[in-house]
This record gives C-alpha cells, structure tokens and sequence, in this order.
C-alpha cells in the first residue's frame, strides 16, 4: 500500500467537498477515480498534494503522515501530479519545461551558476525515452505556448513522468484531446504501469478508464460509494443510478 | 561638449543598473516589485554615511549593496504569498516606508536637508575626481551587473525563476521550493539597486528623500517595459535611448524647467505606443499580462 486516505473530511463555505472519504492505493496498479462533477475528486487530489489543506483526517504517503504539508514538499517526497487544465510554462521552451522537472540541483544558486547549463547524458537520456514514447521528439525546441492543447497535454503528461515519483496523480489527461492522442495516452500508461509506476487517475471517459484500470473507485458527494475491479463496478446498480447512467450497463454488458 | 557625453554616460550608466536589477525581478520572476526605488535609497545612504564616517570606497557600497539585499530578503517574507498587483502594492507601500524614514530620522539622515559632501570615491588612494575615471567605475559595475544577471538568468537556476513567472503552483508541484527562489531574486535585484544608489550619491555628492520617491520609479518601470519583458539587452538599449531622447530639447534651447516634464510627456507617450503597436516591448518575448 503506497496511499492511505482515512477520513478525510474538507468544506468549501457550506458545502462539504469531501465527506468521511477513505480508502487505499496498491503499488503498481492504475486506480481510478471516478464520480460525477462536484463529488470531490479534484479536492481529494489537491489535499493529497498539499495544495488544499485538510479539516479533518489524515493522509499517509508510504506509511508516512503527509496531511497539509506543502506541495513542493510532498513533489519531493515522491508524489507528482497532472493538473486538470494545462499548466505549462509558456514562455519556456518544451525542453526547459522537461529539465525543470527531471532537474533537482537547479535550487542550488551557487552550484547552479557556476556549473555549466549542461544536459546531462542521463537526464537527457530520460527525457528522449519519454518523448519517443510519445512520438513527440520533434517538439522539443518549440515554445509551449506555441503549441496545441493536445499536444500540450502530452509535453505536460510527459513532465509529470519525469519528475521523480512513486506515485502519479493524472486529473483528466484524456479531456479536451482527440482520440488519436487519447490512444497514445493509453497505451503510455500501460507502459508506464509495466515499469512499476503507480498511477491514480480521475478521468470521464469510461472506454479510456475501463480498458486501463486494473480497480476503479467512484466516489458520490464526497464519500466512497464503490470500490473494486472496473467489471463489478460496471455491474454496480447504484452506480448505475448516480453516474454510469443505466445505458452504460446495457451497452458494455 | 566632452565633459557632457562623459556626465551622461555615467548617467545612463547607474540608471542600467537599476533597470537590469529590476528586469531582473518583473521580466524574469514575474514580480512587479515597486520598492526597487527603496533599495537604490538604502543602497544610496548607506554607502553616503558609511563613507562620511571614513570608510574606505569600496567597502561601503559593497556593504550597501548587501544592505540593500538584507532588507529586500526580509521584505520577502511578509510579501512571499502575495501574488500580481497585491505584491506590487505591498512593495509600494515599502517605497513609501522607507521615504518617510529618510524624511524623519533627521538624526541619521539629516531629514529633507540631505546629506551633502559626500566624497568620491577613491579605491586603494586614487582619488576619482575626475569624471572620466568615475565612468569607468561605473562601465565595471555595469558590465558586473550584466554578466552576472545573465548567467543567473541562463543557469538552471534562471529556469525556474522564470517558470515561477509563467506559473507558480505548476513549479511547486514539481518540488519547487518558489519562495527560497523568489527571496534570492529579491535579494540579487536589490544588491544592484543598491550599487547603482550609492554609485549615484558619492558621483551627485548630495542626496536627499525625493531622489528616491515612487515618482523616480516610473522612468525605470517604463524603461523595463519597452525594453521588452524577459530581456536583458532590450532593457539595455531602452536605458540608453529613453535616457538619450529627451536630450535634443536642450539643445534646441529649452530650459531645464520645461525638460522636467517633458521628460515625463515624452516617457508617457512612448509606453502607450509600445502598448499598442507592440506589446511585447523592442526584445520581449511576451506582454505584460
């Protein structure tokens, strides 16, 4: 168990974001999170990396406590995350983007001034494993803000698998891009989960989540209302009823 | 005409500085900072009292400068939350702070009659009276100050300080730990404003609090702006052709009460037609969001 969320509870003015929600992460396996709009995905995902702090309950990262601690501490503890819209440094070209994440000396001041601006061989090594993964290898001199939303995405997705991690957060990596580049996110994660990565994921597109996840969690008003391998939650009735909608049961089934 | 070109160069030298260290901050950190002007102040009395108490040259601008850095790095702290146009009203309000101080401690600094006789400098006994010597100080901190802002800037370093720029939280969330990164720029930016202040005060030899109001700021804002956000050499060439421009009235005879302001009638003018003609500035690489 890399993950434990107990309890956790979180209000925005009245409304109660994240309500008694717990549950657990395995080592490995791409879980995923679904529920409708407003059942507190997104607030779980920003408590667990520190952006939101927590009113009552706990978050332990590898059996550590990491509640409402801050977010460039929990990155560097090895939690690292995709946001829901992209987030990229624009005015930085897509290899600067790369080197920020995969790069840990750059806080050093001194060191960092007097080393020389090198790519090291092995960082760059990473950053073109990645990249060709992707098939986005010639994007890597462009300016971020030059680019498409989709392939934004894919420099961003490929940013939050290069800074060191244990865990990965994705917050609807597939919205907004064009099946062609859903496919390539598919199959990279798969790829990603075969070298031992862990992936927790909040996506809206059900054929994308089921034929990625190996256990699926829905969430509803804040809470856990199912939990289990994407077949029984197909099956689920209830959440049929506040999510799926019953169509999906006739059609997938 | 010589002694002329050699004053104003000296001018636009200092005045390079200061919108260097401040490129440094807004174009590079994305932090519009208005206590700049703060720091050229301490920067400028420091090195003006450490010196009329017989300290050597050298000594007290450095130590100015790392005055000024001391205090823009405890400035940090409070504003290291505060984002966009609440930051740079905060720091305003530092400009302000620091003004009503060097109006009021009269002990210090002799209140709004200013500090007169401060002497030039002189580094191990050569005494720089003459001004074409005291140019060549001020080429050495220039060039000092542009080498050093532009490895900060190219460095990994710089890679991050302009990602704290572009988005704060997406440094973060990847292990950025963006208020040590902001503190420095602070500190470097106002290390500079610092030199250039004390290099103004011992070449003047008089300073008093309206050298250093928040009205002496905009020039210098207007500067970083059409040189372009995010360049150094942009920064550089507007220093010297804004400092240069208003320069042909007198020429042409006008006297210095009507250059005052149309100094400032020209300034104004200029910054609206970069905003619409051209945003980004001569060099930037984006506008000002």
């Amino acid at each position: 168990m890399i993950l434990e969320i107990k309890n956790l509870k979180k209000s925005f003015g009245g409304v109660n974001a994240v309500n008694n929600c717990s549950f657990q992460i395995e080592e490995g396996q791409i879980t995923a999170l679904l529920g409708p709009n407003g059942s507190g995905k997104t607030s779980i995902f920003n408590i667990i990396s520190g952006i939101v702090n927590v009113d009552y309950g706990k978050v332990l990262f590898n059996s550590a406590d990491i509640t409402n601690r801050n977010p460039e501490d929990i990155s560097n503890l090895g939690i690292s995350r995709l946001f829901q819209k992209a987030r990229l440094f624009e005015n930085l070209s897509v290899e600067d983007n790369l080197l920020i994440s995969i790069h840990s000396e750059d806080m050093q001041f001194f060191k960092s001034l007097f080393t020389p601006n090198k790519v090291f061989l092995e960082e760059e090594k990473k950053i073109n494993k990645i990249l060709r993964l992707l098939q986005i290898e010639d994007l890597k001199e462009k300016f971020a803000a030059d680019l498409s939303y989709g392939q934004q995405r894919l420099v961003e997705i490929t940013r939050t698998f290069l800074n060191p991690h244990s865990l990965v957060l994705l917050d609807e990596p597939a919205a907004g891009v064009n099946p062609k580049i859903r496919n390539k996110f598919a199959k990279f994660l798969l790829e990603m989960k075969n070298q031992k990565d862990t992936i927790l994921l909040i996506e809206h597109d059900m054929k994308f989540t089921f034929s990625i996840a190996d256990r699926v969690i829905v969430l509803h008003e804040g809470r856990v209302i199912a939990d289990g391998l994407p077949e029984e939650i197909k099956k689920n009735q209830f959440v049929q009823k506040v999510y799926l909608g019953e169509k999906f049961f006739s059609s997938s089934s | 005409m010589e002694g002329y070109l050699i004053h104003f160069t000296i001018l636009i030298a200092i005045y390079s500085l200061l919108t260097l260290s401040l490129q440094l901050s807004i174009g590079f950190a994305g932090l519009l900072n208005l206590g700049h002007i703060a720091f050229y102040a301490i920067g400028g009395y420091s090195s003006s009292l450490l010196s009329l108490q017989g300290m050597d040259f050298l000594s007290s601008i450095l130590i100015a400068g790392i005055l000024s850095s001391f205090f823009a790095c405890c400035l940090s702290f409070p504003t290291n939350k505060l984002k966009g146009d609440y930051f740079a009203v905060a720091t305003m309000g530092f400009s302000f702070v620091v003004y009503e101080i060097s109006l009021n401690w009269v002990s210090l600094t002799k209140g709004p009659m200013g500090l007169v006789g401060i002497p030039r400098p002189d580094i191990l006994g050569f005494v720089l009276n003459q001004n074409i010597h005291f140019l060549f100080l001020c080429l050495f901190f220039l060039i000092f100050s542009y080498l050093s802002l532009s490895l900060i800037v190219r460095s990994p370093f710089g890679r991050v300080v302009q990602s704290i720029r572009d988005d704060e939280l997406a440094a973060k969330i990847l292990g950025k730990n963006t208020n040590k990164v902001k503190r420095i720029v602070l500190s470097v930016s106002a290390f500079f404003a610092g030199i250039a202040g004390g290099l103004y005060a011992h070449y003047i030899n008089y300073i008093d609090p309206d050298s250093f109001t928040v009205m002496e700021l905009i020039p210098v804002l207007c500067i970083v702006i059409i040189g372009g956000l995010g360049s150094l050499k942009g920064t550089l060439i507007a220093t010297f052709v804004l400092v240069l421009l208003p320069e042909p009235l007198r020429f042409i005879g006008f006297s210095s009460d009507v250059i005052g302001p149309a100094r400032q009638i020209i300034y104004a003018v200029l910054l609206i037609c970069i905003l619409i003609y051209r945003p980004k500035g001569l060099y930037g690489r984006f506008d000002l969001k």
